[in-house]
């Protein structure tokens, strides 16, 4: 049995003191865990689960073949089956800790590295921690969401695989360099470079004399068997080869090197771990166990404070996948709660998502009453705006009754980054809404496919079964109405969603009452007086008598004493005393603020807290609420 | 130590051998009805010189089919699928040349076992051309990232990329390829466009490789739709102003117009751009030679523009009045010119549109696409497949081709025995390749889906095969030196 080592420390009075230093390791470890479990599942869960649901595994031999033709295949298969788990983000979460657990422990084990330098080996599994927490808006723009494990196996194959196994066999290293890089290249990657590597730096170290023989074989074993592995591939440009599968952030004209930055450190550092590996004789002194944990301070300082500089904190970010979430599910309350609980003004994604709810609910034109005023537009690295139609247009289409769209903005997404769960279930709405149920039965098949996604294909089953089920089922009754209600024309969204869907519902024509309710909504939005007054005369014929919703009548006052259009005498409609009384003083209140010269701003500011909830409100103040 | 290694793989054979060969379930109901297996094999026409017809039933827990041609027998199923090794299949199908293998397909479903309505597959002495090359990608409306033009050997399963689009994008700049083209279905002499980065038209001509933007200032864009005349060093092409718009209920999904377009010869070795057919209100458009290449046939929808500066947004709002008739013209080798075209079918009288045409070798027949307006017909789910008989005037029969749902693109192998053809029958979104038998009689024969390895490989995939063309042998040149010449910076015509 070899005693734990301990390190011999002179206390004041010259007796030596030996600490447990055995114990460093652990202590790195716990710390290490604590730091990924509160970035990882404290704050981002929610990506997590998106992360999952925006990848795509399945267990077809089919997919499995697809995967192996590229190098790093067998990685990207296993990853994307293992990114499966952030379905539930605490359990995903852990297997990826655990799993860079092992990488910490394969690489201790294989590299002798001192105790009171174990805390060096965090360094790519914090680089690996970074990249799954920084993503921000780039989520929506990966094409590979399987990163997060296909980086984290890469880096325990590149430990395991550059294992001591060989050296004590004549020519064993180099066969080991040779063998590794040209067995494992296809399913590994470059990981199996990075292992090449690493047996013919470990070699150098141990004897750089003769180890330098070793480096410059790995280097070559690294330039030649990626080119000739590739040669005649069609998968890849000629220069991909020694950089296939490190992730790229570029986007038209930006590129984010910075994103990028973490992603090779985790993949290049590894390459200095022979160099901390202990020598047999060395003992530890007082002198290296201070400077060595100073210097680990300052790498967990440094870590913590560039990971949370790095972490997408955006509250809005995080609501988004909250609320598509429960949209997703069903879960209107959920939706308007998290709405109403929005710390900032809400995206133009939340407010998309908050007015599906709503519309759900039957209650759409309760809209004034939550909070309407713009954000900033979501920015990726901070230079080129998001646009809901590369984002969930396609959703949000679906939700709508635009089904059409919805499939064309499923797909044109897809052929830049990828089927996903989330995309195979769209196209499976839309073409159910469509009547397109041969199409319904695919998307079914293949998200049956996968693991965790197969009851949500199995639900569909009854509406495939009986078709006449769709039209009145909670689930995709309102969206088959809208469908079924919408006009049918030729036309294009020219990328803009929003303003598509307003305009379009605006001028629907319709006898059907909730569509009409949902006409007139948008009529209001639309602030087409034109297209109001056709509405409201269609409500009118439709319901004669029937008072008109709160927020009509408010916009019926506005428009027809301020903008002057509509029908000549207001009072062959009913309006509520009260809301004229309101507008009224809404009026002189707003007259009076703008002539005692107040900006816009300070008159919206000024009125909000008595008509904040009002169309007139909405109408007056918030101009320029931009759609992307 | 040996003893226990020889009873290893003595059990390894034994198992391998019960697995490709199972026995027969003694204990079956009979149903009246035939299996309802994917692809649909039962009762088809195939070649001679076909890949395995590997099938599947998505319904049954396993599957045991007995194939029977002549004296030769067997037996398979793994799982819910048929898988036929190629050699054996090579057996069955020499065993049945000429006549009917026997096809029974026994069930299992709820541990009990079925025996379906035995089907045939005759198989036909006419071998059909070895490959086809087709455009792999997602069914897109306007983007084009993951694209390949792809070769499948059809007796066997090997299947290749001629160039991918990943050789060349990068994430800043995208690329398109599209209209590969091919002399006489042979590969020394083809073709395909490369579109938005590189934008040229990569020629191979002798084999030799050069890349060439085909455009000059009187023509309406660059070269589209291309067809190689069968001898001369000849393309014609059309050239036109393409407009897309996007249904917000019809299933249809995309309308695809042209509201604009010529007819040009390219001469490959004078490297020279000639208008041939450009009436200023005819719509000219899918040029293909005859294959004594004495005719150019082409389709031509006539429309007047009220304005032609705004012929775009004339062409959204009149989107369904486009519709295309065939014609043809004569045309001189020797002087390389064309005569006066003709109407070979009147599809606008039926309020129908005719395109997409090819010619048999005896200028017989008349293979097209026939839908509703327009001229993408795989969006159009009422499109069919038609043959004119230039002989008799009138349509063949060609019930047993289509489906409900769209086809279009269709081809006759070079010994006209075969028609390929696109269709989204399988699902109505996801285009698939289909072969038909086309006998000497002018009878088409039921389509069958392109087989696969494994019979699931459709049911799986998102991305469709669209533009199937015939080939004799494969392409020689390799992606490599098409990336290569595609790097080089095009020519121009002079």
């Amino acid at each position: 049995m070899v005693p734990p080592p301990k390190a011999e420390v002179a206390d004041k009075k010259g007796r030596n003191i030996k600490l447990p230093l055995w114990l460093l390791p652990i202590l790195y470890s716990v710390a290490f865990v604590v730091l990924a479990w509160v970035f990882l599942v404290g704050k981002n869960a929610d990506t997590l689960f998106f992360m999952q649901d925006r990848g795509y595994w399945n267990d077809s031999m089919v997919y499995f073949h697809d995967c192996m033709r590229m190098p790093g295949g067998f990685l990207s298969w296993v990853g994307s089956y293992l990114t499966q788990y952030f379905y539930y983000p605490a359990c995903g979460a852990a297997m990826l800790i655990l799993l860079w657990m092992l990488c910490f422990c394969v690489a201790w084990r294989s590299f002798h590295v001192r105790l009171e330098w174990t805390f060096l080996l965090f360094v790519p599994l914090l680089a690996l921690l970074c990249t799954v927490v920084q993503l921000g808006y780039w989520i929506y723009f990966l094409r590979d969401i399987d990163f997060s494990f296909y980086y984290s196996l890469g880096l325990l194959s590149a430990l395991l695989l550059s294992v001591d196994y060989t050296s004590r066999l004549r020519y064993g290293p180099q066969v080991q360099i040779i063998a590794v890089a040209v067995l494992f290249y296809y399913p590994l990657g470059i990981y199996a470079l990075v292992a090449s590597a690493l047996v013919g730096i470990r070699m150098c170290c141990n004897n750089w004399r003769k180890g330098w023989q070793d480096i410059l074989l790995a280097a070559l074993v690294c330039a030649v068997v990626p080119l000739l592995e590739t040669s005649g591939s069609t998968l890849m440009r000629p220069e991909q080869p020694w950089t296939f599968g490190l992730k790229c952030f570029e986007i038209g004209p930006v590129r984010d090197y910075g994103l990028e930055l973490p992603f090779v450190i985790a993949c290049l550092s590894p390459m200095l771990f022979p160099l901390l590996t202990r020598r047999k004789d060395a003992k530890v002194g007082t002198r290296v166990l201070v400077i060595s944990q100073l210097l680990m301070v300052a790498v967990a300082v440094g870590a913590y404070n560039v990971i949370s500089a790095r972490n997408c904190d955006d509250s809005n970010y995080h609501a988004e996948f909250r609320m598509l979430r429960a949209v997703d599910e069903g879960q209107w309350d959920d939706v308007l709660n998290e709405a109403r609980a929005a710390k900032e003004n809400p995206s133009r994604l939340m407010v998309m998502y908050r007015d599906i709810a709503l519309m759900n609910k039957g209650e759409l034109l309760n809209r004034y009453q939550y909070n309407n005023r713009p954000a900033k537009p979501s920015m990726m690295s901070d230079s080129v705006v998001v646009r809901l139609c590369d984002t969930t247009g396609d959703f949000i289409y679906y939700n709508f009754g635009e089904t059409c769209f919805g499939i064309r903005r499923a797909i044109e997404r897809s052929m830049h980054f990828g089927f996903s769960y989330y995309t195979l279930r769209v196209l499976a709405r839309c073409a159910l809404v469509n009547g397109e149920y041969d199409a319904v039965r695919k998307y079914q098949l293949l998200l049956e496919h996968s693991t965790f996604h197969k009851k949500w294909a199995r639900e569909l089953q009854p509406y495939l079964d009986d078709t006449t089920r769709i039209a009145s089922s909670p689930r995709f009754g309102l969206v088959k109405r809208l469908y079924n209600g919408g006009s049918s024309m030729v036309g294009t969204d020219d990328y803009f969603v929003e303003p598509t869907l307003i305009h379009k519902l605006a001028h629907t024509a319709t006898d059907n009452p909730e569509i009409l309710e949902l006409a007139l909504a948008y009529c209001l939005q639309d602030k087409d007086p034109r297209c109001f007054w056709a509405q409201v005369w269609q409500y009118d014929n439709l319901f004669p008598g029937k008072p008109f919703p709160r927020y009509v009548q408010e916009a019926m006052l506005l428009f027809h004493y301020e903008l002057k259009t509509g029908p000549e005498d207001l009072s062959a409609y009913h309006i509520d005393p009260q809301i004229l009384q309101r507008y009224n003083a809404f009026i002189n209140q707003i007259k009076g603020y703008a002539q005692s010269g107040m900006s816009a701003d300070q008159i919206g500011a000024m009125l909000q807290p008595l008509f904040g909830d009002t169309y007139w409100w909405d109408y007056c103040v918030l101009k320029e609420i931009k759609s992307y | 130590m040996k003893q226990y290694i020889f009873s290893f793989f003595l059990v390894l054979v034994l198992l391998t051998a019960c697995s490709t060969h199972p026995s027969l379930p003694q204990d079956y109901r009979q149903e009246g009805t035939l299996p309802d297996i994917y692809p649909d094999y039962t009762d088809v026409t195939v070649p001679i010189n076909i890949a395995p017809l590997n099938f599947m039933v998505e319904e049954a827990d396993k599957v045991v089919a007995r194939i029977q041609a002549g004296d030769v027998a067997y037996n398979y199923g793994k799982g819910n699928k048929v898988i036929i090794p190629e050699n054996e299949w090579r057996e069955l199908l020499a065993s049945a040349k000429g006549k009917k293998m026997q096809v029974d397909v026994y069930c299992k479903q709820q541990d009990k076992w079925s025996r379906y309505k035995s089907f045939g597959i005759e198989v036909s002495a006419d071998s059909i051309d070895p490959y086809i090359s087709y455009r792999a990608l997602a069914p897109t409306y306007v983007g084009f990232e993951h694209l390949a033009i792809r070769q499948r050997c059809l007796e066997n399963f090997k299947e290749s990329d001629i160039f991918n689009t990943r050789q060349l994008s990068t994430e800043r700049e995208g690329v398109c390829i599209n209209c590969h083209s091919y002399q006489n279905y042979r590969t020394d002499n083809m073709m395909f466009h490369i579109r938005i980065c590189h934008d040229a038209t990569v020629i191979v001509s002798d084999g030799k490789l050069r890349n060439v933007l085909l455009k000059t200032p009187e023509m309406i864009s660059a070269a589209v739709y291309p067809s190689w005349h069968p001898t001369l060093k000849l393309i014609a092409f059309s050239t036109d102003r393409t407009v897309q718009s996007f249904h917000t209920r019809d299933i249809t999904k995309v309308e695809v117009m042209e509201s604009a377009s010529d007819i040009v010869f390219y001469d490959v070795e004078k490297n020279t751009i000639q208008t041939v057919l450009a009436d200023s209100i005819e719509l000219e458009l899918f040029p293909s030679w005859s294959p004594d290449g004495k005719w150019l046939y082409f389709c031509s929808a006539r429309h007047e523009f009220e304005d032609m500066n705004n012929g775009m947004n004339e062409t959204l709002n009149h989107y369904k009045e486009l519709q295309y008739n065939l014609y043809r013209a004569p045309f001189d080798m020797e002087t390389r010119t064309l005569g006066e075209p003709e109407l070979i079918y009147d599809a606008v009288s039926k309020s129908r549109s005719a395109v997409e045409q090819r010619v048999s070798s005896d200028n017989r027949y008349v293979l097209f696409a026939e839908g509703p307006h327009g001229l993408f017909h795989i969006w159009h789910p009422t499109a069919q497949i038609e043959i004119l008989d230039q002989q008799t005037g009138q349509l063949v029969d060609t019930r047993a081709i289509n489906s409900d749902r769209a086809e279009s693109y269709p081809s006759f192998s070079s010994n006209d025995r075969w028609i390929l053809f696109e269709s989204r029958r399988d699902d109505g979104n996801y285009t698939r390749d289909y072969l038909a038998y086309f006998d000497r009689k002018g009878k088409v024969h039921k389509a069958f889906l392109v087989p696969q390895q494994d019979p699931e490989f459709f049911r799986l995939s998102l991305f469709s095969w669209s533009r199937p063309e015939f080939m004799k042998e494969p392409v020689k040149i390799t992606p490599r030196m098409f990336l290569d010449q595609s790097l080089k910076e095009a020519g121009r015509p002079k």
